[in-house]
């Protein structure tokens, strides 16, 4: 488990994150979600040891983060940033192998082929193994670093508690596309992977997320099961946006916005 | 660049690196025999052979090889090593094709060592009697060039950015370039000469002294580099990636950095400034081979040893008997491919 306790990132006078407490167990999905600014990004960067709180601390799997490697934490927890900006002409396979640098001294490093497989089958990006990187669509980069991601997290018995983080991982994704990534982070709750994600669309939230954290200003507005956050009420009092709850023929909850005045 | 490896099937990716390496030290082999063949004297490759191996009985032929030749391609394979793979590990830590190691502030630093051992040379050898006056030049502009990419690196420290690392080393190049420029209008019509010549770079002093304290500067630092290729790597993806990835950022950042400065910082000193090997042969490589440097730190080590052999021996024979700044051939063949590289770069973003 990742247990983030009491964090607090300030940058001068501004507060960016007021004493957060968040949990990524493996085997379920937290979700974070809200505006614009929250401070969602800010407080994955924390979790994912990139920045240090200027109060709190995190902890995986009950070892502070400071006391591990950044070697050591890479062989067990991914992230999937917003953007990246790559402009030298890999191959998408020679990408997706990058996933497995942290792993290069590893014991189980001739399972490299057999991760970058089951990667790209995955991030379904097979076709795209030999083209370049910088001649992708924007959309399939962003499956591309899905597939690095998940080749970095890649395990041969998957019984290591692992995690991933992913920041807006459906933001340039088609309609199919964001559900088979999300399908696969479902997937990956089976295999001991404790998965953070940051995303905006409530419904892909109510659908996948186990837990739910709604943050706005840098304070938590809600945490809890995603049952019982996602609501009108919270909704509204997170995002300043009244919806309304339908229950599809399927039996899933679907949040519409009301027209806005 | 793109369009000309677009097509490169996915089957070949194994084979075709080798395929690569070994064509690339096949070039470095030719150009080193052509080198030491061509001159003044025209040697045989027989001759030069006999000679390398001390078999000749003649020993006018043994000695042009052994003292004049041989030294002076060696200083031409090791400085072309230094400037094309330094110029590959700072393109790939600063994740932009057209860095060059003058970036960081080691060409601008050196010059300003230089000329200061130009200009008060004769006041320094009174007070410094230990260097004889054909040291002073060089451990001079080695000092300034370690000297100006120290002040570089510690501009950045604060934040440790690579952005920041680049703008520290345009002002420190921009203070080192004033400092220049006082020297240079305080000089005498024999010092700015001599000066001017230095700044066009030369291998005409290479002789074994120089490549004595060259060898066992540059190989380890080389060394070094290659061994953190997959970190660079990680590092085209970005540095929040590489992080992410494992890469110790900071760490990596001054290790390249160091090792690049200490490279070409000697092969400053001794050659004098040589334009464009740094910026234009790591891009060569990566045409063919793409931008994987397990492939172009060694590609790039090989190319630019071929590359100054050849630009070395142009400058050698072009007005004989005297010869040309090896500095002026490398910039005036590097500039035209320079300007086509930038002009394809517009087209592609």
């Amino acid at each position: 488990m990742i247990e983030g306790r009491d964090i607090s990132v300030e940058i001068g006078r501004r507060r960016l994150l007021d004493q957060i407490n968040i949990d990524i167990e493996p085997g379920r999905i937290m979700i974070i979600a809200g505006p614009n600014g929250a401070g969602k990004s800010t407080l994955m960067s924390v979790l994912a040891g990139e920045r240090v709180p200027a109060t709190g601390g995190v902890m995986m799997d009950g070892v502070p983060l400071s006391a591990i490697s950044h070697r050591q934490l890479a062989m067990r927890r991914a992230v999937l940033l917003q953007q990246s900006a790559l402009d030298f002409a890999f191959t998408v396979a020679e990408v997706v192998a990058l996933g497995r640098l942290p792993h290069v001294d590893a014991p189980d490093v001739a399972d490299d082929p057999a991760a970058i497989a089951q990667a790209a089958a995955r991030a379904d990006i097979q076709h795209l193994m030999a083209r370049h990187y910088p001649t992708l669509s924007g959309g399939e980069k962003q499956r591309v670093q899905f597939a690095r991601a998940l080749a970095q997290l890649w395990h041969r018995d998957g019984g290591t508690r692992r995690y991933l983080f992913l920041d807006e991982p459906t933001s340039a994704l088609d309609l199919r596309h964001q559900r088979l990534l999300l399908n696969v982070a479902a997937a990956l709750k089976g295999e001991s992977v404790g998965v953070l994600a940051i995303l905006h669309d409530i419904n892909l939230a109510a659908a996948y997320g186990d837990d739910l954290m709604l943050l706005r200003d840098g304070r938590c507005v809600a945490a809890g099961p995603v049952d019982e956050v996602l609501n009108p009420v919270e909704i509204e009092a997170c995002f300043d946006l009244g919806v309304e709850m339908m229950t599809s023929a399927q039996g899933q909850r679907v949040f519409v916005p009301r027209l806005m005045s | 660049m793109r369009a000309a490896v677009l097509t490169r099937p996915a089957s070949d990716l194994w084979r075709r690196p080798e395929t690569l390496l070994v064509m690339l030290g096949l070039l470095l082999v030719a150009s080193f025999v052509m080198s030491l063949s061509i001159g003044a004297m025209a040697i045989g490759p027989v001759d030069i052979l006999l000679s390398l191996f001390g078999l000749t009985s003649d020993h006018t032929v043994a000695s042009v090889v052994m003292e004049l030749r041989l030294p002076r391609a060696l200083m031409a394979v090791v400085t072309g090593a230094a400037l094309g793979v330094s110029g590959a590990a700072l393109q790939g830590l600063f994740r932009n094709p057209l860095a060059d190691p003058g970036l960081i502030g080691v060409s601008s630093g050196a010059a300003l060592g230089a000329v200061c051992a130009i200009v008060l040379g004769a006041t320094l050898t009174l007070w410094l009697p230990l260097f004889g006056s054909r040291f002073l030049v060089p451990v001079f502009a080695f000092a300034g060039a370690l000297a100006a990419c120290l002040a570089t690196q510690m501009l950045a420290r604060r934040h440790g950015s690579t952005a920041l690392l680049l703008l520290g080393g345009i002002a420190i190049n921009a203070l080192a370039g004033a400092m220049t420029g006082f020297f240079v209008y305080a000089s005498n019509d024999n010092q700015l000469r001599d000066f001017t010549f230095w700044s066009m770079g030369s291998l005409a002093a290479a002789g074994w002294q120089g490549l004595y304290i060259a060898v066992p500067m540059t190989l380890p630092a080389l060394y070094l580099i290659w061994t953190s290729a997959r970190s660079l790597d990680a590092m085209l993806l970005g540095e929040r990636e590489a992080r992410h990835l494992g890469v110790d950022v900071v760490w990596l950042k001054r290790r390249i950095f160091i090792c690049s400065a200490l490279a070409v910082g000697i092969s400053v000193a001794l050659c004098g400034v040589i334009a464009f090997v740094g910026v234009v042969v790591p891009h060569l490589v990566r045409l063919v081979a793409g931008p994987a440097h397990r492939l172009v730190l060694p590609g790039s080590a090989m190319l630019g040893g071929a590359l100054l052999l050849l630009a070395d021996s142009l400058a050698r024979v072009s007005v004989a008997p005297a010869e040309l700044p090896v500095g002026l051939v490398t910039a005036a063949l590097g500039s035209p491919f320079f300007i086509w590289l930038l002009m394809r770069q517009r087209s592609f973003s």
